[in-house]
């Protein structure tokens, strides 16, 4: 959401939200199960497309659990998987087809995609067909449902907006201050931030932006929301006896945390959603579809009704938005790593990125 | 199971606009489409939805249970690829002070079909965002506040691309799609479109498999043709309950609505009490203003201490109880004549009642 600090729409979200009564939600009994959009019969109509899930998709599996899918990329066991997913977890072993694979061999993983490529002991894979064209909005797409033994289902869904890169988390406007939950009260400034530069201390109390005076926390959310990075803003500060006057610049949010993708409390549309993908932004590029899938069902392959792979499904996100990275970037990164492995090893364990520490909401 | 309303509307500052009858009146519609404005012979309440004219056959797939194969899925998309560009050309994103919803254009001048818990009030100003990313301002109008339907209008002057509104009604397994700004106005990725099939038909809402989210609110369901036939709303846990409000509970209560009218007692707005900002004593005349609040509804229409106010919406009032009860059926934002005595002179002032000051 770029219009307002994620924390600060967070701490809003405590206020009462509307309920409806529940009599307004009339019970889904109409339609059979079965017609609706993932319905057993519906799925019928994409069994053709559905068949090539069997050679273009590998069931991932840690332990006997499945974790993930990947992508067959090369007919001498190359796979291409969601890395954020797949790396760490113990006892890796893939399905392609009905012939399972011990001992999977990372070759490479390249973080800016959150690709991992993978080298079973196989040769002579069927190749799927690649379309490195990609699909135009309300396409339809299908991925990887639950898989058994012997075969895989299909998930439908369809291209539901533009494709285009994603870097939202990281690329909206933030000053470097922390406020007090329930008053403009400054408790924390990220070092070197804006807010650090132009002088702001912690114990500050805001109270005016611009001309707009600030009396509680929620005062601030239509500038937030208007905020752009490098805009400047001017701030009336309360300090001890004093009142002082400050400029600031809004900066990027990644450029004040660079280190760590911050942990951040699960918004209100989140809260609505399921379970979703903890990796689920900062994608070069992405194609967003309206499938509803797990969070275990990515990794593989999105295909056309040609039955062909136009992508690789790389996050659930929300109750409404699937990701999957366009193919020929796909394939690029596939013989990238394949070419210079050394190039893309693994980083060293990171350790978990801080919790924000409860009661404080930070822009 | 609870549900959530699917706006990202977290709070909203109650604004005073204009009413509208004035914005009607200024503005001259080059639109043909009459009904977007009160009728200019008789009231508003005989005004209907500006419903398409021409009849459709109903999708070709509708009548199948399921696609029976490639070649169905292939129509399917076929006719929603076709039909999602006007929708694309009339979905706005509406900022209601920090949140945000949806909303669809139905007129060339710019009349928007949304939800109540999005406009949450009568005569709110607010920016509206067209496709494209060009901000444009706009005013809510009435709504229905047991239904979820509301109305607003755009009063940037100019020609608006809009959409068609369908007359029949919705069957259970038809297909449909869903525009929104989810989660809010996002440039790079445009509304977000979903489709699927209508679950099950109520009175006053329509549930379907478009998987809705917040900032969905307020946006446009159509059918495969591209016509308008809901106003999403609600969402429950279960991610099939995807609730729209369909238009027979818009066209229920459209001339209220364009008289700006708040309608019923919530769920999903509530309505603010008006107020007047002044304290006054009987006097033979009428009622003698003794005192105002500062930045009042009475202070900013011009009123003076020692006004005595003789009439309100052409009644007339003698005692402050009768006062009391005429402002008692009224809304913040809305406009009331006032007959007043000052110097003995006769005059007449317009005020626009407030909301009562919050205490800090």
């Amino acid at each position: 959401m770029k219009m307002l600090s994620n924390l600060l729409l967070a701490a809003l979200c405590c206020a009462p939200s509307l309920m409806a009564q529940q009599h307004d939600i009339p019970k889904p009994s109409g339609l059979d199960f079965a017609l609706r959009m993932n319905g057993e019969k519906m799925l019928e109509a994409f069994d053709t497309v559905r068949a090539n899930l069997q050679n273009a998709s590998a069931v991932v599996y840690s332990q006997r659990m499945v974790v993930a899918y990947g992508v067959v990329v090369d007919s001498e066991g190359y796979v291409v998987t969601k890395a954020s997913e797949v790396l760490n977890k113990p006892e890796l072993s893939m399905r392609i087809d009905r012939q399972k694979y011990e001992k999977p061999q990372l070759v490479g993983v390249d973080d800016n995609w959150d690709i991992a490529l993978y080298k079973l002991e196989a040769s002579g894979l069927q190749l799927p067909k690649f379309k490195q064209q990609e699909p135009t909005l309300g396409s339809w797409v299908v991925s990887n449902g639950a898989s058994t033994r012997l075969e895989r289902k299909a998930k439908a869904g369809i291209i539901s907006a533009q494709p285009r890169a994603l870097d939202s988390g990281a690329s909206r406007p933030a000053l470097g201050i922390s406020f007090d939950r329930n008053s403009p009260t400054i408790i924390e400034v990220v070092a070197n931030s804006p807010a650090a530069k132009a002088g702001v201390q912690k114990g500050d109390v805001l109270l005016q932006v611009d001309d707009t005076p600030i009396n509680k926390l929620q005062d601030l959310s239509p500038i937030l929301s208007k905020a752009e990075v490098g805009q400047k803003i001017k701030v009336q500060l309360q300090r001890k006896q004093q009142k002082l006057e400050l400029e600031l610049s809004f900066a990027r949010f990644s450029e004040l945390f660079p280190d760590q993708q911050k942990a951040q409390p699960p918004s209100r549309n989140d809260q609505m959603s399921g379970k979703f993908n903890q990796r689920r932004d900062r994608f070069p590029r992405v194609l967003q579809h309206d499938t509803v899938l797990h969070a275990e069902d990515v990794g593989g392959p999105l295909l056309d009704l040609d039955g062909e792979v136009v992508g690789m499904n790389i996050a659930r996100a929300n109750r409404s938005e699937s990701f999957a990275l366009p193919i020929k970037q796909v394939l690029e990164v596939f013989q990238a790593i394949k070419a210079q492995p050394d190039k893309f090893r693994p980083k060293a364990e990171t350790p978990q990125a801080a919790q924000p520490e409860p009661g404080k909401h930070e822009l | 199971m609870r549900p959530y309303s699917i706006s990202s509307r977290q709070f909203l500052p109650a604004l005073v606009a204009a009413s509208l009858c004035a914005l009607a009146q200024a503005e001259q519609p080059e639109s043909d489409q009459a009904a977007a404005q009160p009728a200019e012979s008789g009231s508003a309440k005989n005004a209907a939805l500006p419903y398409a004219h021409k009849e459709l056959p109903a999708a070709l797939i509708n009548t199948k249970s399921v696609p029976a194969g490639l070649e169905d899925l292939k129509q399917v998309q076929q006719q929603l690829q076709q039909s999602v560009q006007q929708g694309l050309k009339a979905v706005v994103g509406l900022q209601m002070g920090a949140g945000f919803g949806s909303g669809v254009i139905v007129s060339q001048d710019g009349l928007i079909m949304t939800a109540a818990h999005v406009t949450g009030g009568v005569g709110t100003e607010f920016d509206c965002v067209l496709p494209g990313g060009k901000k444009v301002r706009a005013v809510s109008l009435g709504l229905d506040s047991e239904n979820d339907a509301a109305l607003a209008k755009i009063i940037t002057p100019g020609k608006y691309d809009f959409v068609e509104i369908e007359k029949q009604a919705v069957q259970v397994g038809d297909w449909v799609f869903s525009l929104g700004h989810s989660g809010g106005y996002d440039k790079q990725r445009g509304p977000g479109l979903r489709l699927g099939r209508v679950l099950s038909v109520k009175d006053h809402a329509i549930c379907s498999d478009c998987r809705l989210i917040g900032g969905d609110s307020g946006g446009p369901q159509f059918n495969m043709q591209g016509r308008l036939i809901g106003i999403h709303s609600r969402v429950g846990m279960v991610l099939e309950d995807n609730v729209s409000v369909p238009m027979s509970s818009f066209e229920r209560v459209w001339g209220q609505m364009l008289e700006s009218q708040f309608i019923g007692k919530g769920p999903f707005a509530q309505q603010q009490p008006a107020f007047f900002g002044a304290l006054s004593s009987e006097c033979e005349q009428g009622l003698k203003i003794e005192k105002m609040a500062k930045d009042g509804a009475a202070q900013k229409a011009g009123l003076q201490v020692g006004d005595i106010i003789t009439s309100l919406g052409g009644k007339p009032v003698k005692s402050k109880d009768e006062f009391s009860k005429l402002i008692a059926g009224m809304s913040a934002g809305a406009k009331v004549q006032l007959g007043i005595l000052r110097a003995d002179k006769a005059l007449q002032v317009e005020v626009k009642l407030g909301t009562k000051p919050q205490a800090n």
